[in-house]
């Protein structure tokens, strides 16, 4: 047992996350619109907006060093824009060069350092690294490769740090003094699916009906507790059983079944590392063996998420943030439109849901769940612990939230009406496509026992990495993002689909359990599918290298483009390029043709590839087909042909 | 409890109900006559034939020694007081342990003058709290049954958990935080036999120093780094001899808490063991 004699308080406290900051005297408050490249500053006193600030493209997070300067990824435009705060006014004073797509950011404790994570590195698409900044000097101490897809970084005891991975769901343990990577994983997985894993080894080809394993997906955001021991970061458990199977959750819709009785298979999550000693650890419940006499005994929140009323879905778990005592953790949640409030340390279940959830569902532990606007990926708290705000992308606006009540009854809730800062500049459709696109709370789109939306598994509008086991086979998620995705019809890895409103009819209705969508709605999420870009690539050079050029060739030298043909890079047609699973507890089915060719824009950043998920790299895919001639003939290519092609495919 | 005390209460008053035996008596054989003041030298001397003592008859036969019908041997005081008022004395030592709810507690006192004692006490909530003090206690007046003091403690206290895990926990029960000091008053009555039980009505003060306080509700707003709260502890109970060096302690206590997140009032009990330590 810890022994606390007297509060350890360390500086490593931030009191915001996402998309929104404090100054440092809670004056104003710095919201970060994507759609319009800017900064808004809003006088917290008077909740006037007071002027707005231009930064880089696609700007995703801001921070604020204790000089009260301002960071912001600009994650569109590899840049990190330093924003000063003078007498009244404020002025990007530089862009400070990064790697691609920067998105996490930390201003270390005494200020010297900005940390940034770097979705990829500058010649690298296959590993995201994080940069060191001398904020004094404004130059770059170093740049550590840190892992594929990194999102977030939170800086612990010890001179540590911990970076999310995006897609692989874990963290990564940096020492900043060396700097070297310490720890490239977790036990998070097995802790969390230990019982499962057992049964799995005990009973090898039986299928437990609800006592399905989950993977971490989706990490995007690391909070601290106030004495820099303990991370709590957000993400996604998505089911890996065959969704064939029961899940545990009942909900309606095939896309049920998720942990705890969730419907979802996709569900929140909250995952508890302990970074207290050499070794960062999971502190992490069992996803399979939910509730339980102890449940009240531990100490972090609950590992898998679920509403704690029958109302509101939760959903999209995206960013963070607990008060200074450590008392208190806010999850936004992205794909809900909500904030959860719930206890750091413990979970007592609210006395307010008690009536509902006797045996301590998880959701037993939320004390609110706070409907804020549209998109919520941003909160700050104010430092005397009163008010937090929290920044509706979609809506471009700011909702504060107070408490109501008192003692053990207090709530949290929104008071008065949202700020508006920013305006719409996509078109309508795509305005209400996008809102479509993420809600796991739109009736018409998902069922309230099902809670899922598009966004669940194609996050951030690409894929989660997972491969969903299906009843015909495993699909992984495709990447929507810049493919010119609904002029690639038929849908579906196995193209079962022939228009988006068909696909939509199966989708949504069936397998997420709404209770429709219209005509009107394919065309609005078509709109905003269609105006994501590309994620960006390293590799993706205005002026191409002499490998990628001679790639290119061998590209066509294999007769790759047959088939990846055209802008697209798909002939949208079926073929069998030897890659059906024809054995095993999930085997392809009703492929006669094969499977439909996908788009390959941008898929340096789409690992795992293909649609079982089974190469892990370009080189690995290549190399698995290089002695034959079913995907492509290359036979026909030399060794360093090959390393071209990969090349080239990188730069697409 | 109380039942318990009072029969220990009375049980000991009534032992202590006659007088205290007189040195001659101790020394005496039972029976035994004060001899005759010696004749003045002046009067005639008796008749040997009419003063010398008869020789035992077989009906009334010579008990042996060992069965003499002693008279009992008096009590040895026990004044070791550590819940009381009385002091030890100077460098004498005294210490009790007691086993109760919420806290098992142990303490020791030597005495540095005539009226003041100082130790140190040592509470746990059976490991959930660890709570270490120093402690004075002084005697402020005493009468021939009463007595009144000043007592004080002050210390930290360690916690199994963190405050944000401890909800219900040992800062709950006791209303203690990181470092505590405790002030009152102890009023004993005792009675005049050397081992009369000891009664005692205790009202002390405890200031609780919370060094990491938490919001305690959400938006409920931030504390202060420090946050000291106001607690009063009520005691009685008795200290009841049964030795010259070893008494038992049986006390009871109302708590009232003055901070919203603890128990408003706790009820407090233990029993335990009081000695002299040589």
């Amino acid at each position: 047992m810890l022994l606390a004699a007297c509060g350890e308080q360390s500086t490593l406290y931030t009191n915001s996350a996402g998309s929104l900051a404090l100054s440092r005297d809670d004056a104003f408050l710095y919201a970060v619109d994507s759609d319009n490249d800017l900064v808004a500053v809003v006088d917290t006193a008077s909740k006037a907006l007071v002027t707005t600030v231009k930064v880089g493209r696609a700007p995703e997070r801001v921070v604020v060093g204790a000089d009260d300067t301002i960071y912001v990824s600009n994650r569109g435009s590899r840049s990190v824009s330093v924003i000063k705060r003078g007498a009244g006014t404020w002025s990007q004073v530089l862009q400070l060069p990064v790697g691609v797509e920067p998105v996490g950011l930390a201003v270390a404790p005494d200020n010297k350092t900005l940390y940034v994570v770097n979705s990829t590195a500058l010649d690298s698409p296959e590993t995201g690294t994080l940069t060191a900044i001398d904020v004094k000097t404004l130059q770059t101490r170093w740049d550590l490769p840190v892992g594929q897809e990194p999102r977030a970084v939170t800086l612990v005891a010890g001179g540590r740090a911990l970076v999310t991975l995006f897609k692989r769901g874990d963290v990564v343990t940096v020492d900043l003094n060396g700097p070297s990577v310490l720890q490239t994983s977790t036990d998070l997985y097995q802790k969390a699916n230990k019982a499962n894993l057992e049964n799995r080894d005990r009973f090898p080809g039986t299928t437990f009906g609800g006592l399905s394993t989950f993977h971490p997906r989706a990490m995007s955001d690391a909070v601290v507790t106030p004495d820099g021991k303990r991370a709590i970061v957000s993400m996604v458990w998505s089911r890996e059983d065959s969704l064939a199977n029961p899940g545990g959750g009942g909900g309606s819709g095939s896309y049920s079944g998720g942990p705890c009785g969730v419907a979802g298979v996709a569900a929140a999550g909250l995952a508890t590392f302990d970074a207290s000693g050499e070794a960062t650890v999971a502190v992490a419940d069992d996803v399979g063996q939910c509730g339980g006499e102890d449940e009240q005994s531990k100490d972090f929140p609950p590992t898998a998420l679920t509403s704690p009323d029958s109302i509101q879905a939760l959903q999209g778990p995206t960013v963070s943030v607990m008060d200074s005592t450590g008392s208190w953790l806010y999850v936004v949640n992205r794909n809900s439109n909500n904030v959860a409030v719930m206890p750091v340390g413990n979970r007592a279940p609210s006395t307010n849901f008690n009536s509902q959830f006797p045996t301590f569902r998880p959701g037993g532990a939320i004390r609110s769940l706070v409907p804020v606007g549209a998109g919520p990926n941003g909160i700050a708290l104010t430092r005397d612990g009163t008010k937090a705000f929290v920044y509706n992308q979609f809506d471009h606006s700011i909702s504060t939230l107070v408490q109501s009540g008192s003692g053990a009854e207090a709530q949290v809730v929104t008071s008065g009406r949202a700020l508006q800062v920013a305006q719409d500049v996509l078109s309508a459709d795509a305005v209400a496509g996008r809102r479509l696109f993420f809600s796991a709370a739109d009736t018409r789109m998902t069922s309230s026992s099902t809670q899922v939306s598009c966004a669940t598994c194609h996050q951030e509008g690409t894929e989660d990495g997972h491969v969903w086991l299906f009843a015909d086979g495993p699909r992984q998620t495709p990447s929507l993002a810049g493919r010119m995705t609904t002029a690639t019809a038929p849908f579906h890895w196995n193209g079962q689909f022939s228009t988006l409103q068909d696909f939509l009819a199966e989708t949504v209705n069936v397998r997420m359990g709404g209770t429709g969508a219209s005509t009107q709605m394919a065309v609005q999420l078509a709109a905003f599918i269609d105006s994501q870009p590309l994620p960006d690539s390293p590799l993706r050079l205005a002026t191409p290298t002499d490998a990628q050029l001679r790639g290119a060739q061998a590209f066509q030298k294999a007769e790759c483009h047959t088939c990846h043909a055209s802008t697209a890079l798909t002939d949208n047609s079926f073929h069998d390029v030897g890659t059906l699973v024809l054995t095993g507890p999930n085997p392809d089915t009703g492929l006669p043709n094969g499977l439909n060719v996908p788009s390959l824009l941008g898929v340096s950043r789409t690992e795992p590839f293909l649609h079982d998920g089974s190469a892990p790299s370009l080189r690995d895919r290549l190399m698995a087909s290089r002695h034959n001639d079913l995907h492509g003939k290359m036979t026909l290519l030399s060794d360093g042909e090959v390393n071209d092609l990969i090349d080239y495919l990188k730069s697409l | 409890m109380w039942p318990l005390l009072l029969a220990a209460l009375l049980g000991q008053a009534g032992a202590a109900a006659g007088a205290p035996p007189q040195e001659s008596e101790w020394t005496g054989l039972p029976g035994e006559q004060q001899a005759p003041p010696a004749p003045e030298p002046s009067a005639p001397a008796p008749s040997p034939s009419r003063s010398l003592p008869m020789p035992p008859t077989i009906e009334e036969p010579m008990l042996p020694p060992s069965s003499l019908p002693l008279s009992p041997r008096p009590e040895r005081p026990n004044l070791t007081s550590v819940y009381g008022v009385a002091p030890l004395g100077a460098w004498k030592r005294g210490a009790a342990v007691s086993l109760g709810f919420p806290l098992l507690q142990a303490r020791a006192l030597m005495g540095v003058t005539p009226k003041l004692d100082l130790g140190v006490e040592y509470d746990t909530l059976y490991g959930l709290m660890h709570d270490v003090r120093a402690s004075a206690r002084w005697m402020l007046w005493s009468g021939d049954t009463m007595s009144l003091g000043l007592v004080g403690d002050a210390g930290p206290a360690f916690y199994a958990k963190l405050p944000q895990q401890d909800a219900k926990g040992a800062r709950w029960l006791t209303g203690r935080r990181n470092v505590n000091a405790t002030a009152g008053m102890v009023l004993a009555v005792h009675g005049p036999a050397p081992r009369a039980s000891r009664f005692f009505l205790a009202a002390r003060c405890l200031l609780a120093m919370d060094t990491e306080p938490i919001q305690g509700e959400p938006l409920g707003g931030t504390p202060p780094p420090v946050v000291f709260a106001p607690n009063l502890l009520t005691e009685v109970g008795l200290e009841a001899p049964v030795s010259e060096w070893v008494s038992l302690a049986f006390r009871v206590g109302l708590d009232l808490h003055g901070r919203s997140e603890d128990s408003l009032v706790m009820v407090t009990g233990s029993a335990g063991v009081v000695t002299a330590l040589p």
